[in-house]
């Protein structure tokens, strides 16, 4: 049910078995399967049912780098987030896809990797995943049939490999699930319900209040026994951060670990040119298999083939994940040099098939890339506050000589991969002198309260709980270690089921 | 051409990849005319490959050599094979299994697409 605010005395405090900090996609995720339960719940959300210019504000913050700002596009902390029900669901693109299983493995080339959970770990609540999310549930990657037939390529050789990204409605947690968290006898809702800080017992070890102030100036408290922090990748670090009452350094922060690696997917939009061989009978530019939104041909709905480096190469070559997407929607200029190479694309085409006059297609290779882990990567608090007197969240965003190389090599290892496959020969433009700040986000923010069995490392342990505070839990991408190439949302949703199931246990004990 | 010459011309082309070497030992340029080698292989892509070719050999000049392009793509045949085409074609896959691509202004293309263009635009600037 829905608290109302105006009814809430000031300085009031409600009591609750577990309470739940941010109605996004983990937040509403775990609400959901709890909804019922025995615990009472009191899930709380800093914005209301639709977007607001008042709540939104709270997100504007400091960059220390400019390269996250799109031209024209505003600042990357307000524009790459949502906060409101429902949080940046309302307005994801629904694009789904596990973490391979060798993202959970330890890389000897890139420091800090390595989940204390695999794969085959959490397989069953991606399965849960799916389901929330509106997407079928993931195979391993079968073969693609009549991938002959339905793609001018479909590419899986030593080299590269084609993965399908699952394409949803997209789910819009908010409206979907709003009725369902609602009826819920067992869940209080609180809209317009900013936490301004977490409050630790005076021996340190456990949460002991959560400080929440209205729009309108109202303040209340929730004394849970379990808290669940879901606020998003930034926010979960930034609440850390600013809870400095009991402990200095802010909350579970002892080893200062809190806010350090940042990630977000590098995104490179316009990568490489691809001249691409259209086969008879098709629209040219690879038809469906790799066509943003087409038919998914393993398991039905909508899905997308991109291209990743195969493992083995990526072990030999140290480099990090990434994929390369196809679009066509990019209109180019296009010299002499680049017509002769349009037109020795297609007479290589017709010599290796025996197809005269090959048609040949202009098109796009973009490419979004895994971010190493770097500590130096870091959200940390501005000196300039909000309206709510909080320091804003200030975020200094390094990408490192990895990150750059391995983007740059996916591109052109896919290319070759092209090439080899007589498909087409693209042009690289990925600078090899200057890779950054060619690239942007993808406005995945992730890492900043990282999952590791050490303290010293990490900042949650294998089941999210926050080292050194008995109860209190994080959900969110935030506790990803590294971050694959990947969509976040659902592992993020999976990592959020998979809590759900543990906290009845925790809380009972 | 002899093997003995052939031999030597293949050793200049991969020695010219690298931009150490450059021989004229004769075939085509711009002031001889191509050979029926010569001219079966260029026919391949077309003329439409020109500036492909024109800018491989600005790039690599040392490669300015019609014997030594055939050489490079052919290796020890006498003469043009009657399965020319597909040796052709699995050595571009070949060259883009092995990295042997070629940097042309942000375009990557095999070496040997690129050496069949070159020798279109001998063959052509010869005629």
């Amino acid at each position: 049910m829905r608290v109302d605010l105006s009814a809430v005395e000031d300085g009031a405090v409600f009591d609750a078995d577990l309470c739940i900090i941010g109605a996004g996609a983990a937040g509403i995720a775990i609400a959901r399967d709890l909804a019922g339960s025995s615990l009472r719940i009191c899930l709380l959300e800093g914005g209301a049912f639709v977007a607001s210019r008042e709540s939104q504000d709270l997100y504007a913050g400091k960059m220390l780098n400019s390269y996250s700002d799109r031209p024209g596009g505003g600042e990357y902390l307000t524009y790459s987030r949502l906060r409101y029900f429902g949080g940046t669901t309302n307005h994801w693109a629904g694009w789904c896809r596990p973490l391979d299983a060798s993202d959970f493995e330890r890389r000897s080339w890139v420091p800090d990797s390595g989940w204390p959970i695999s794969r085959e770990t959490l397989e069953p609540w991606y399965r849960r995943a799916a389901e929330t999310c509106e997407v079928p549930a993931f195979a391993d990657d079968p073969p693609l049939p009549d991938a002959g037939a339905r793609a001018a390529v479909a590419l899986d050789d030593r080299r590269v490999a084609t993965r399908l990204i699952h394409i949803g409605p997209p789910t819009r947690f908010g409206e979907r699930y709003r009725d369902e968290v609602l009826q819920a006898s067992n869940i209080r809702v609180f809209l317009d319900s900013n936490v301004v800080a977490l409050h630790a017992r005076e021996s340190g070890s456990a949460l002991d209040r959560i400080a929440v102030r209205s729009h309108d100036g109202r303040r209340f408290s929730v004394r849970p026994r379990g808290t669940v922090l879901a606020a998003g990748g930034i926010e979960n670090a930034r609440l850390l951060l600013l809870s400095k009452h009991e402990q200095p350094e802010g909350l579970g922060n002892r080893h200062d670990r809190v806010g350090r690696y940042f990630m977000d997917h590098p995104f490179v939009e316009r990568a490489g040119r691809w001249w691409v061989t259209a086969p008879p009978g098709t629209g040219g530019v690879p038809a469906d298999l790799y066509r943003r939104h087409g038919p998914n041909p393993t398991a039905g709905g909508r899905a997308r083939g991109v291209i990743v480096v195969a493992d083995g190469v990526r072990e030999q070559e140290q480099l990090l994940h990434g994929m390369v997407q196809i679009e066509d929607y990019w209109r180019w200029k296009t010299g002499p040099l680049d017509k002769a190479v349009a037109h020795v694309t297609g007479a290589v085409a017709s010599l290796g098939s025996g197809e005269s006059d090959q048609r040949v297609v202009s098109s796009t290779l973009l490419c979004v890339g895994e971010q190493s882990p770097n500590p130096d990567s870091r959200v940390t608090l501005a000196e300039e506050r909000d309206r709510l007197g909080l320091r804003k969240a200030q975020l200094d965003w390094r990408l490192t000589e990895l990150d750059a190389r391995s983007v740059r090599r996916t591109v052109e290892i896919a290319a070759d991969a092209l090439g080899r496959a007589l498909a087409g020969r693209a042009r690289i433009l990925v600078s090899k002198r200057r890779p950054w700040p060619e690239t942007t986000g993808r406005s995945h923010h992730m890492g900043t309260t990282r999952m590791h069995d050490d303290p010293r490392r990490g900042v949650v342990d294998a089941n999210c709980r926050v080292h050194g505070l008995a109860n209190l839990w994080i959900a969110g991408s935030s506790v990803f270690p590294t971050c694959g190439y990947a969509n976040p949302t659902l592992t993020l949703v999976a990592l959020a089921h998979r809590l759900a199931d543990h906290l009845p246990r925790e809380l009972s004990a | 051409m002899t093997s003995t010459r052939r031999e030597l011309l293949w050793t200049a082309a991969r020695l010219g990849a690298g931009g150490t070497l450059v021989l004229t030992l004769g075939g085509c340029g711009p002031e001889t005319s191509c050979t029926e080698v010569e001219i079966r292989l260029s026919s391949l892509l077309g003329e439409g490959a020109l500036p492909v070719g024109d800018a491989y050999l600005r790039m690599h000049p040392e490669e300015r050599n019609g014997d030594a392009l055939v050489a490079a793509l052919l290796g020890d045949a006498a003469d043009v094979p009657a399965d020319a085409t597909s040796i052709v074609v699995e050595q571009i896959r070949s060259d883009f299994e092995r990295g042997r691509v070629v940097d042309l202004h942000g375009w990557r293309l095999s070496r040997s697409e690129c050496r069949l263009a070159a020798l279109a635009a001998l063959c052509a600037a010869s005629r």
